[in-house]
C-alpha cells in the first residue's frame, strides 16, 4: 500500500517560539511519499504549528522544512497548488455560499478548470462530503460540522498531490467521522495524506504510518507496528483456583517487574503483570507455574491499543 | 538532506500575484453593491438635512439663503461621514480576515501574499467611487436647483455681484462648473483610497485592535510632519493637499488637480508596498 520513494515532507530541527512560549522544540518529522500519515500528540504537542510551519502560513524560529523536497518557507503558491490544507477550525468568509466558496477555491488550482470541469467537480466533492441540499447556503448558517466537511471539500477541490488535514474529525459526529475515513481511503491511491488526530481508533484503521510528538518535538515515529511494538511489554496469565497471597508478594518484589494487578473472574484469577524489562518475560513463566493451589491455564503478551502504546509514549513527557 | 525533488506542475501566472484578479473580484463584492449604497445613502441622508435646514432657515435671514450656506457645510460633514464609514469598512479588510482566520484558509490554497495585499486596494476602487459619484451627481441638480432660489431670492439686488464676484466676499458663491464639480469629486474618492490604503497598512501591521491605535499614531505623525515641515509642505507632500483642495474647490477658488492626484496616487502604492512586505512576513 505505501509507494515509500523519498519523503512527500521532511522537517529538521525545527523551533517555534511565541514570546517566551516554545511551540517547537526540535521537530523532526519524515512522512514518506504514498503514505497515509497519522500525526498524534496532546494538545499543545506542536501539531498545528508544525502543519502551519509547512503551509507557509507561520516562520519558524529556526530549523528547515521541506515539502516535495524544496524548502517549505520559499516554496509559495507553486508548492501550494499541489497540497490541500485543511485547517484547524477552518473559517470561510461568511456571506458566500457553500458552492461560491469551492468554485472560487477551484479558479485558484492549476489545471485549467473551465466553468463545466468546475461546476462537476464541485457537485462531485459536495456529494462525497455529504453537503447535498445545502450548496445554495450560506457559510454563516452552516453548523460546525456542515463546516468541517466543506473545509474538506475545499482542500480536495485542486486534486491534490498532498493533502495535510489538521483534525479532520473534530466537531464530527460518528457518521461524519466514518466518512472521513472512507474519504481517506479513497484518495490514498493518488494522494499521500498527512493528518493530526486525537481519535487513535480511526489512526489504527487507516493510517500505514504515525508520529506521536509531544513537548513540541518528535517522541516515536515509524509504522503502526513499530509504534505498538516498541514499548515494554505487558503479559496476561489467567490462574485457576486460589493462588497464594505470597505468590503476588513475591513477583511484585522482583526488580524486573513494574506493576502487578489481579482481577476475579469466576473461578480463574486474571493478572495483569507489566515488565520493567521486557526480556525478563522468560523468568516471569517459570514462577507462576506449578504454584500450590492454582494451575496456570493462560498466559500470553497482551494485546496492546495504539492508545496504550500512546499514552505510553507521551505520558513521560508529561512527566518530564 | 533531501533525497529527492519532486518536479513542480506548472501553473500559470506569476507567484506572488496568482489569485490577485479571484481575490480583487471577491473584495469588489464587499464593496458593492450594499457597502458602496450605505455610503451613498449617507449622502443623500446628509444632503436632505442640511437642504432643509437651508431653506427653513433661508426664510429668516439672507446669509443663510445663499448657496454656500448649503454647500460647504454639506460637503464639510459628508466628507467626515464618508471618512469614518470608510474606515469602518476598510479596519478588517486585512485585519479582520487575520483575527478571524478566513486569511489562514486562504493563504492556504495558492494564492500569493501581494495578491491578498493589492486586492484590498484594488477592490477597494470602484465601490468608494460609486459611493462618492452616487451621492455625488445626486447632489449636483440639488446645488443647481438652489442656485435659482438664491438668484431668485437677490435679484433685484445682487444678481450682477453674484454673477461678478462668485469667490464669495460677501457670501455669494457660484454652482461650480460640471467638470470642477466632477474634479471635486475625483478629489474625494482619492483621498478615501488613501485611507484603503493606510487601513490595509495598519492591518498588516496591527491586529484588529491595534488599528485604532495605528490611526491615532498616523495622525501623531502627521502632526510631528506639520511641526517640523509646517502646514503648506504637509499639504504639498501629502493626500492633505486633496483635503485642502476639495475646501477650495467646494468655494470655487482655483484648487490644481494634477499635483495632489499625483501625491496622492503615490502615497498609495507607497503605503500598499509598505503594506506587501509587512504581511510577507506576518504569522497567521
Amino acid at each position: 500500500m505505501a509507494k515509500t520513494v523519498g519523503p512527500i515532507i521532511e522537517v529538521s530541527g525545527l523551533y517555534k517560539s511565541y514570546g517566551k512560549v516554545e511551540a517547537l522544540r526540535g521537530m523532526d518529522l519524515l512522512v514518506p511519499r504514498g503514505t497515509v500519515f497519522g500525526f498524534l500528540g496532546p494538545n499543545g504537542a506542536g501539531k498545528s504549528t508544525t502543519m502551519k510551519i509547512l503551509m507557509g502560513l507561520i516562520r519558524p524560529t529556526r530549523g528547515e522544512a521541506f515539502l516535495f523536497g524544496r524548502d517549505a518557507l520559499h516554496a509559495g503558491p507553486a508548492a501550494r497548488s499541489r497540497i490541500g490544507y485543511l485547517p484547524q477550525d477552518p473559517e470561510f468568509h461568511t456571506d458566500r455560499t457553500v458552492r461560491e466558496i469551492l468554485k472560487f477555491a477551484g479558479r485558484l488550482y492549476p489545471g485549467g478548470m473551465n466553468p463545466l470541469t468546475l461546476r462537476r467537480r464541485v457537485d462531485a466533492l459536495i456529494e462525497q462530503v455529504g453537503l447535498v441540499g445545502k450548496d445554495r447556503r450560506r457559510v454563516r448558517a452552516l453548523s460546525g460540522g456542515e463546516r468541517q466537511r466543506l473545509g474538506i471539500a475545499q482542500a480536495l477541490i485542486g486534486k491534490p498531490d498532498l493533502l495535510i488535514l489538521d483534525e479532520p474529525s473534530a466537531g464530527l459526529d460518528p457518521r461524519g467521522r466514518r466518512e472521513v475515513i472512507d474519504l481517506i481511503n479513497d484518495v490514498r491511491q493518488h494522494t499521500t495524506v498527512f493528518y493530526s488526530t486525537h481519535i487513535l481508533d480511526d489512526v489504527q484503521r487507516v493510517s500505514d504510518a504515525v508520529a506521536v510528538v509531544g513537548g513540541g518535538r518528535m517522541l516515536a515515529q515509524g509504522s503502526i507496528g513499530d509504534i505498538l511494538g516498541t514499548p515494554i511489554g505487558t503479559y496476561t496469565a489467567m490462574l485457576r483456583g486460589k493462588p497464594a497471597a505470597a505468590l503476588r508478594k513475591r513477583v511484585g518484589a522482583e526488580p524486573w517487574v513494574a506493576s502487578v494487578e489481579t482481577v476475579r473472574r469466576g473461578e480463574l484469577e486474571e493478572w495483569t503483570v507489566r515488565l520493567s524489562d521486557d526480556s525478563a518475560a522468560d523468568r516471569l513463566l517459570p514462577l507462576l507455574v506449578g504454584q500450590r493451589g492454582c494451575d496456570l491455564v493462560e498466559f500470553h503478551l497482551s494485546d496492546r491499543s495504539l492508545e496504550d502504546a500512546y499514552l505510553e509514549i507521551v505520558g513521560g513527557v508529561h512527566g518530564e | 538532506m533531501v533525497t529527492e525533488a519532486a518536479p513542480l506542475r506548472p501553473i500559470t501566472g506569476s507567484g506572488p500575484w496568482r489569485g490577485l484578479s479571484g481575490l480583487t473580484g471577491a473584495e469588489v463584492r464587499r464593496w458593492l453593491p450594499w457597502r458602496s449604497l450605505v455610503m451613498v445613502a449617507v449622502g443623500v441622508g446628509v444632503l436632505v438635512l442640511f437642504f432643509a435646514i437651508w431653506r427653513l432657515a433661508g426664510a429668516d435671514t439672507e446669509a443663510n439663503l445663499r448657496l454656500g450656506a448649503l454647500m460647504v457645510p454639506f460637503f464639510s460633514l459628508w466628507a467626515i461621514a464618508l471618512t469614518l464609514v470608510t474606515a469602518t469598512a476598510a479596519q478588517g479588510a486585512v485585519a479582520g480576515e487575520v483575527d478571524e482566520g478566513t486569511a489562514a484558509w486562504l493563504m492556504g490554497m495558492p494564492i500569493g501574499r501581494p495578491a491578498f495585499i493589492v486586492s484590498k486596494v484594488l477592490g477597494a476602487v470602484p465601490g468608494v467611487i460609486a459611493a462618492v459619484f452616487g451621492a455625488g451627481l445626486v447632489a449636483y441638480p440639488v446645488f443647481s436647483y438652489a442656485s435659482t432660489i438664491e438668484i431668485k431670492a437677490f435679484a433685484t439686488r445682487d444678481i450682477f455681484q453674484v454673477a461678478s464676484n462668485p469667490i464669495g466676499s460677501d457670501g455669494f458663491m457660484q454652482l461650480p462648473a460640471a467638470s470642477e464639480y466632477l474634479g471635486l469629486l475625483v478629489r474625494m474618492s482619492l483621498f478615501l483610497l488613501v485611507l484603503v490604503a493606510l487601513m490595509v497598512l495598519l492591518g498588516a501591521i496591527f491586529r484588529s485592535t491595534g488599528v485604532v491605535l495605528g490611526l491615532g499614531v498616523a495622525l501623531a505623525v502627521g502632526l510631528v510632519m506639520v511641526g517640523i515641515v509646517g502646514v503648506a509642505g504637509v499639504v504639498d507632500a501629502t493626500p492633505a493637499g486633496l483635503v485642502s483642495g476639495l475646501l477650495d474647490a467646494v468655494q470655487a477658488e482655483p484648487a490644481p488637480l494634477a499635483g495632489p492626484v499625483s501625491v496622492s496616487l503615490s502615497w498609495i502604492v507607497a503605503l500598499t508596498g509598505l503594506a506587501v512586505v509587512r504581511f510577507q512576513r506576518r504569522d497567521l
